[in-house]
């Protein structure tokens, strides 16, 4: 891992088109800014390994249609 | 293992693959039966994976987002292209499955293109509980 020591408003710029600024330092907190091109996806990773971890865990089920099929049966529409 | 009522909708293609999965690109989209809200999703390159989905607005009435442009370029989405919208369910324990209606599925059945897209919307949650009617509930 590359590590870098920057201040507030100090940046780094990756591939020359994703820019990584500190705008803000509070305890343990840093508060960073980041400009990337439309198509960069940016997640925080808890989220993205959250969703991981919880697709592993779905495609688990695949022995359970039937469950699934009783547990949900018709969608419970209640039309208002 | 086909059973007759249930309705192909044939190969649908994750061209980035799905989070956890990112080597599986090839899955057949089945629904159940004709009108219901719950559809397999099988790996046709590693036949142990598989997924569970409902649609989401038969359950939650108010889910909606915004589909972002890039997400639109990468599905080939237009005007007009026929578009559906899945969230994968997970069975936990005997009686509670949950949504994740953080990431859903979006789907171009024209194309047959799809994507696992992550919301940064905080109403929705990886795990929301999908509350059933109560018209067969189990013995305790």
């Amino acid at each position: 891992m590359l590590v870098l020591s920057r201040k507030k408003n100090e940046s780094i710029i990756i591939d020359g088109s994703i820019e990584i600024k500190i705008i803000g330092i509070e305890g343990e907190s840093v508060k960073i800014g980041i400009e990337a091109p439309n198509h960069i996806e940016i997640h925080r990773k808890e989220i993205y390994v959250a969703i991981q971890t919880e697709n592993e865990i779905a495609s688990q089920n695949t022995g359970a249609l039937q469950t699934l099929k009783e547990m949900i049966g018709k969608p419970p529409i209640s039309d208002e | 293992m086909n059973t007759p009522q249930e309705v192909d909708y044939g190969v649908i293609t994750f061209e980035e693959g799905i989070p956890g999965f990112s080597d599986l690109r090839s899955f057949q989209l089945v629904q159940a039966e004709p009108e219901s809200p719950v559809f397999s999703l099988l790996s046709l390159e590693n036949n142990k994976i598989g997924f569970w989905l409902i649609n989401p607005f038969a359950f939650f009435k108010e889910y909606e987002f915004t589909l972002r442009e890039h997400h639109k370029e990468t599905l080939q989405i237009k005007e007009d292209t026929p578009v559906v919208v899945f969230n994968i369910a997970t069975l936990r324990g005997q009686n509670a499955i949950t949504v994740n209606l953080k990431a859903p599925i979006v789907v171009n059945l024209q194309k047959q293109k799809a994507k696992q897209i992550i919301l940064e919307d905080d109403r929705y949650d990886v795990r929301q509980p999908l509350l059933l009617s109560t018209s067969n509930e189990p013995d305790k």
